[in-house]
């Protein structure tokens, strides 16, 4: 049986890099995905309809993700955080060459309003012992997101499936 | 648009298939409207010499959204998304053609009243599933109830 190293143990159930994020929930992101994926719903087109179906004007829900990423530059931040930043700091830690996220959950909770301005942090929630598998040796671990707006109301939680592994034969 | 209720959906039923084409364009935009600036996004040099890959392909939020207008399409305004689990099992590429499909699995109400459809989704790439998606999704039930207007302990997603 591996160990966990003690950094690691230490990190489990902890939230990590709380972050106010550097952009209000803009009704120009909501237009440009929704004509991309060309969604016709009335509420992201329509402040009358929103109103009325939804009792306020919102972006979809499964956008919920793109309201926690960083900019690509700050004049005040000496280096981007990375989305995800803790499953990038496990595959550091553990050593592993690949780390993949494999599947993920998003729950999603009270409606982000447009020119709403999300907090986020990161928690990991467990790491496994190293398994073998088909794409080499290594861990899985499960880290939440989870997203908050400025009323302090949960907005939704993603949940990822990692796996830090080093490749078969390598 | 239409407005489908929850005494309109039958355990089994399929959602109906839908066709799209994805362009270098689409994928770009759908990264850049989600904010999403990785390379594996939008730059073709980097993902075909460097990263392994035949082109640029969909991020994540991309295909949620994707999956967001197709149930919006079939159900009307007045679904709303409670979860979404996502298994990635193939890249979907600028050029690929795509389809959504979907079927209800089951469905339920819950102790407040809100009634839930578990619905199985996936998009396909030449005949083959590339992303499988399970979602818990809301619809209007009796007397004029909305998903819409619940929160707190209303609202179990």
């Amino acid at each position: 049986m591996s160990e966990l190293p003690e950094k690691v143990q230490s990190l489990i159930g902890k939230s990590s890099y709380a972050c106010d994020a550097d952009c209000e929930v803009s009704q120009s992101n909501v237009r440009a995905l929704c004509a991309t994926v060309q969604n016709a719903n009335p509420v992201y087109w329509d402040a009358e309809q929103a109103e009325s179906i939804v009792g306020a004007r919102i972006a979809p829900t499964a956008m919920l993700s793109t309201w926690g990423r960083p900019e690509r530059w700050s004049p005040t931040e000496s280096a981007a955080t990375k989305p995800l930043q803790l499953h990038y700091d496990l595959k550091e830690l553990f050593g592993f060459p690949v780390a993949i996220v494999g599947s993920f959950e998003s729950v999603f909770h009270a409606p982000v309003l447009i020119g709403d301005s999300l907090h986020t942090c990161q928690v990991l929630r467990s790491v496994s012992e190293e398994k073998d598998t088909r794409l080499g040796r290594g861990r899985f671990w499960v880290i939440e997101m989870q997203y908050h707006n400025q009323r302090d109301e949960l907005a939704g939680v993603d949940t990822f499936n990692c796996f830090g592994y080093r490749k078969a034969g390598s | 648009m239409r407005q489908l209720n929850y005494e309109d959906v039958a355990v089994g039923e399929s959602l109906g298939a839908l066709q799209l084409d994805i362009s270098s364009t689409d994928v770009i935009a759908g990264a850049m409207a989600s904010r999403d600036y990785s390379p594996l996004h939008h730059d073709y040099h980097y993902v075909t010499e460097e990263a392994g890959h035949r082109d640029i392909f969909l991020n994540t939020p991309h295909q949620a959204a994707l999956l967001e207008k197709y149930l919006s399409d079939w159900s009307g305004p007045g679904g709303r998304l409670g979860r979404m689990r996502f298994t990635m099992k193939a890249s979907i590429y600028a050029g690929d053609s795509i389809i959504l499909d979907g079927e209800v699995v089951d469905k339920s109400v819950d102790a407040s009243g809100c009634s839930w459809l578990k619905l199985k989704l996936w998009i396909e790439v030449k005949g083959e599933t590339a992303t499988a998606c399970e979602v818990r999704y809301a619809l209007p039930g009796k007397a004029q109830d909305s998903p819409w207007k619940r929160k707190g302990e209303a609202w179990q997603p």
